[in-house]
């Protein structure tokens, strides 16, 4: 549609100060002639005035003009508290019959806003951009539709007026858990103390809800009676060291709208207290001074070391009180306080460590309590003292050197008290390649450069036990380094105590360092080296699409396997783990585990070692794209290997503790005020399923009412042309002056 | 060869509720007679025998000893009475055979030329290691003899025994290169300028200045004189001096650095007692080779007690600096 519209300006010829001097010179002299009554005189101002009239050249302008059509903003609320009832499908209903009705103004047009928000909705935040783009005179009004939990609100007023249509009911219940504070640390095998609340809205009194807890790791869940409305305290063990998810749920109450918001989760990190060590060194020996270097250097340990510098067979003329000896506090020890320590290491277990048997007792069942016990064995030339006669024992005793035998029952190699000897260089295995002790051990070091060791504790026949662990072998293929878990505890067994070898010279280096720090603190459960686990994290997808869950899981064995996934709302989904490197580990548990030679020419041992210790063998992954918040719970399946355990983990995708579920009722006390500033206003999707009316309004009138909405009438246009054309021809103009002067002229001349 | 000790010292005693009295006795019987083995061995298989089977236990109560056996504490009494000395086996390791330098701990010591001055710390590092197995448990093998011109793998040595000669020559580069990898890794040396057997005039040696000639490639920072309550005081005895052949009291160390892995052992000892000449014993292990003055023996037995602190300290490091810690620590923990 075209209007046009028409102007008279002028377009002077000459400049505009001129043509005013002219104006004005003859204008005087007009009135001085008038008032002389010249003859003629009426007829020159004429002429001169038409003269004047031509120099400023009348000009008539003819415009076309294109009305613009109003925008409607259409901004729908796709947030997570949406989810709640029947929240989307009020609005799906309500924004279809909206635009069916927008549709049919002519004069309209429609542009829709979406707002996404896991976390928060932030719904002018979302708006921003698309009103920057419209100018604030087309904007006829915003029609939001949304649960009223907008966590963004302006200060400042609207370009137009805001109409808010809620979903959701009037006066909603909901329960919620809050917690209330929770440490952010805490020390393993201490107790961490939360405060939860149970809280309904509106209030009720005198209620209590049942609280299920459950904590990573734990099968069982735990139940606690908790009031509702009241601050309640929990103090919750805290079993690892690293993150310990704790994941509490309310039950639902009844006619809640939602129940999304009776969970929250906790995540307490577990510091360990100082390590307590209790190193016992059968003699001196070099291999002390490594073990010292070692634990005194690690700022987690305090060691507690023992060396048995003199036995018994010892003789000495030399007065008690000229020596600089202890006893050695046996009964302190291995009775009394066993229990206190995190790691007892036997360095150079022998014969003549000197430990009671009695004791040894209590050292196997301290072990299978939790405790952890490192052996390495003495591989010196059995001491020459009465009952050692080698010759001698083979026929009268079992192999196992006495005290072997009260510790049997844990040691994961069963070794005889001969030695083995001639040069190796200790090799991984298979399954060492997929133990996380031995993960990335050639970084700095390849293992062909790796120094040979000489002496070995020699095993018996059928050695391993079926649990154990052989991770490195030495000579001839014999187990060098075994791990082992016993009950609640763990053990490791060196055949050899030959790592000092590594860490003596230069030229006959080893990763002695590394090696011997990760078996110590898998010893003490560190989980990072739990060679069997399951751990998941989450971390958020671009643009708020959710949260990938990521899934890894640690084996000896397997290459893949499916684990399953339950939902924060029970749906059970599975997920399939691959290895990435197992299939190369196969293969080298073969040529590694036989590497050796009966050759004592070390180059063509190391040759034979397989140098690709990479990382992550024996690392199952896999990564799953979810879109709910809250806690996912992952599951080992039944199928896959006992031997291996069962875990279980937690994970929470998102942040449980958001705004966005903060409170899920719907409200109309958010958007009110904004609404009510800019002329627009708020009304329930409950009273008008399929939305209120649509009145185009005049700028200045009310813009709503009770079922309608207006959005008012702009009146914008844009200029599409425009012609400019002179009042009348000059030719014309020019017959005229010259006819009023022959008139001025014959009045003269009369 | 000393067939009984009368006192028995503290240290590590069998408990009291330690079991097997039978077989301790039986092994500390025979524990002697390591020369006549053949004898020993015999006359072990039956005890062993009859113990491990029960029948000694049952014959001794036969015989009307049960009281005896019963009683612990006397028969480790009596056991530790007619304790002879652990056998000490001084075979020589061949040249570089790892296999045997691993099986013992073998002192070893730096050849000078001079051959008096060799083979008093051949005999002085023998008879050392004597007392060490009498004395002490560490488990050692005898002396090795080193050649600082031809220096092989060092790291098998806990502790190197360095006696000053007249007209030695500097370390060659090689050499030093080994010694520094040898300290950097732990390694200790004792830098003896003391009389070990020569005729040397006064005054030729005893200073660092002549050690730092020899040592000029080796990286070791000036030295500094032992603090009074080192480690090296305590170690296994207690001392106030470190006496050898002579007793100076000038006794110098390289300063710790506790930032370092040794756990802040000290690397460099140096003194001028001459102390292999002090530690010397004939062949048969009977009769010193050389007189100590002014102190004559007991003068000697304190430098055997220095030289089992420095084995001991170089096999153990810091240990008994610990003690303090370690008490409180236990105390800690409570029940």
């Amino acid at each position: 549609m075209y209007i046009s519209s028409f102007h008279l300006t002028f377009a002077p010829l000459v400049p505009t100060v001129a043509l005013a001097v002219l104006a004005c010179g003859t204008t005087i002299l007009s009135v001085v002639a008038i008032l002389r009554r010249a003859k003629g005189a009426g007829a020159r101002a004429l002429a001169l005035a038409l003269m004047l009239m031509a120099l400023a050249n009348p000009v008539v302008t003819t415009e076309k003009r294109e009305p613009v059509k109003d925008m409607v903003l259409l901004v729908t609320d796709q947030s997570a508290s949406m989810n709640t009832d029947d929240r989307t499908q009020q609005v799906e209903r309500a924004k279809a019959s909206l635009l069916k009705t927008l549709a049919e103004f002519p004069d309209l047009e429609v542009a829709t806003v979406a707002v996404e928000g896991a976390d928060k909705t932030g719904l002018f935040q979302a708006l921003a951009p698309k009103l920057a783009t419209i100018p604030p005179n087309r904007l006829a009004g915003i029609i939001a539709l949304t649960d009223g939990q907008v966590h963004d609100t302006p200060e400042e007023k609207l370009p137009a007026p805001l109409h808010t249509l809620l979903a959701g009911n009037r006066n909603e219940f909901n329960r919620k858990l809050v917690v209330v504070s929770a440490p952010s640390f805490a020390v393993v095998g201490k107790e961490a103390t939360f405060t939860i609340r149970v809280e309904d809205a509106p209030q009720t009194q005198g209620k209590t809800a049942r609280v299920t807890l459950r904590q990573n790791g734990e099968a069982q869940d735990r139940i606690y009676r908790v009031p509702v409305g009241k601050d309640y305290a929990l103090s919750l063990p805290v079993k690892q060291a690293g993150a310990n998810l704790f994941a509490l749920e309310a039950e639902e109450a009844p006619k809640e709208i939602s129940t999304v918001d009776n969970k929250a989760a906790v995540s307490v990190n577990g510091v360990r207290d100082r390590l307590r060590v209790l190193l016992v060194s059968g003699t001196p020996h070099i291999a002390a001074r490594v073990w010292r270097g070692l634990l005194k250097a690690d700022p987690a340990i305090d060691l507690l070391h023992f060396t048995i510098l003199r036995t018994s067979f010892s003789s000495s003329r030399v007065p008690q009180n000229e020596m600089s000896l202890i006893a050695f506090p046996t009964r302190e020890l291995f009775e009394e306080k066993l229990s206190g320590f995190d790691l007892v290491i036997f360095d150079r277990f022998s014969d003549n460590t000197l430990v009671p048997e009695l004791y040894l007792d209590n050292i196997a069942r301290y072990v299978r309590n939790g405790g952890a016990l490192l052996i390495s064995h003495a591989t010196e030339e059995a001491v020459m003292r009465g009952e050692d006669l080698p010759d001698m024992r083979d026929e009268f005793e079992s192999q196992q050197p006495r005290g072997f035998s009260q510790l049997s029952g844990i040691l994961p190699i069963r070794a005889t008290d001969r030695i083995a000897s001639g040069a190796f260089v200790p090799a991984v295995t298979g399954e060492g390649l997929r133990h996380p002790v031995m993960e990335n051990l050639t970084q700095n070091q390849p293992a062909a450069e790796w120094g040979p060791w000489y002496r070995q504790a020699e095993i018996a026949k059928d050695a391993a036990s079926d649990h154990a662990q052989i991770l490195m072998t030495g000579l001839q293929g014999r187990p060098l380094l075994a791990l082992d878990r016993v009950g609640k505890g763990r053990v490791a067994q060196f055949l050899s105590d030959q790592f000092w070898l590594w860490s003596r010279s230069g030229d006959n280096a080893g990763p002695q360092i590394q090696l011997m720090r990760r078996v110590v603190h898998w010893l003490v459960q560190e989980p990072d080296l739990d060679e069997t686990s399951l751990r998941a994290s989450s971390e958020p997808l671009p643009e708020g699409k959710g949260w990938n869950i990521t899934v890894t899981k640690r084996s000896l064995k397997s290459n893949s396997e499916t684990v399953t996934i339950e939902r924060p709302d029970g749906k059970i989904i599975g997920l399939n783990l691959k290895c990435n490197n197992c299939e190369d580990s196969r293969q080298n548990s073969t040529s590694t585990g036989r590497s050796q030679e009966k050759n004592t020419s070390s180059s063509s041992v190391r040759s034979n070692i397989a140098d690709n210790i990479a990382q992550n063998h024996g690392l199952l992954r896999g990564t799953l794209e979810v879109r709910q918040t809250g806690i996912y719970r992952v599951k080992e399946t039944a199928e896959q290997d006992e031997s291996e355990g069962h875990h279980e983990t937690l994970v929470v995708a998102g942040p449980v503790n958001a705004p966005e579920f903060a409170d899920l009722r719907s409200t109309d006390k958010i958007m009110e005020p904004v609404a009510k500033a800019s002329g627009g206003g708020v009304s329930w999707l409950a009273d008008n399923p399929d939305g209120p009316k649509i009145h185009r309004t005049a700028l200045n009138s009310s813009q709503s009412g009770s079922g309608w909405i207006g959005l008012r009438r702009n009146g914008q246009y844009r200029v599409t042309g425009s012609e400019s054309t002179p009042l009348g021809p000059l030719w014309a103009i020019l017959a005229a002056i010259l006819a009023v002067s022959m008139l001025a002229w014959h009045r003269e001349g009369r | 060869m000393a067939t009984t000790r009368s006192r028995v010292g503290g240290g590590v005693l069998w408990d009291s509720g330690s079991p097997r009295p039978l077989r301790l006795l039986a092994m500390t019987v025979f524990a002697d007679c390591v020369r006549l083995q053949p004898m020993a061995q015999g006359f072990s298989k039956i005890l062993n025998f009859l113990f491990r089977k029960g029948e000694g236990i049952r014959l001794c109560r036969l015989l009307g000893f049960s009281q005896l056996f019963n009683c612990n504490k006397v028969a480790i009494l009596i056991a530790l009475l007619i304790l002879a000395q652990p056998s000490f086996v001084s075979a020589k390791p061949p040249d570089d055979d790892p296999v045997s330098l691993t099986s013992r701990t073998w002192l070893a010591y730096m050849r000078t030329g001079d051959r008096a001055v060799d083979q008093a710390s051949e005999a002085g590092l023998s008879g050392l290691a004597l007392e060490l197995a009498k004395r002490t448990s560490v488990t050692n093998a005898g002396a090795v003899a080193l050649d600082p011109a031809r220096l092989p793998n060092l790291a098998y040595y806990p502790l190197i025994y360095w006696p000053l000669a007249a007209r030695q020559k500097p370390l060659s580069q090689d050499a030093a290169r080994s010694v520094n990898d040898y300290l950097r890794h732990g390694g200790m040396i004792l830098f003896d300028a003391g009389d070990n057997g020569t005729s040397r005039e006064e005054g030729d040696g005893a200073s660092p200045a002549m050690l730092r000639h020899m040592l000029s490639g080796a990286d070791i920072p000036p030295l500094e004189p032992l603090p009074k309550d080192h480690v090296l005081t305590k170690s296994f005895y207690l001392l106030d001096s470190f006496p050898g052949r002579a007793d100076n009291k000038d006794f110098w160390m390289m300063p710790e650095d506790e930032s370092s892995a040794q756990d802040g052992v000290s690397g460099v000892f140096f003194g001028a007692n001459g102390w292999a000449a002090a530690w010397a014993m004939d062949s048969d292990g009977s009769r010193p080779l050389y007189p100590c003055s002014p102190g004559g023996e007991t003068q000697r037995e304190m430098a055997y007690r220095f030289g089992i602190n420095l084995v001991v300290y170089a096999l153990t490091g810091n240990y008994k600096a610990d003690q303090v810690h370690a008490k409180a620590l236990l105390e800690r923990m409570g029940r």
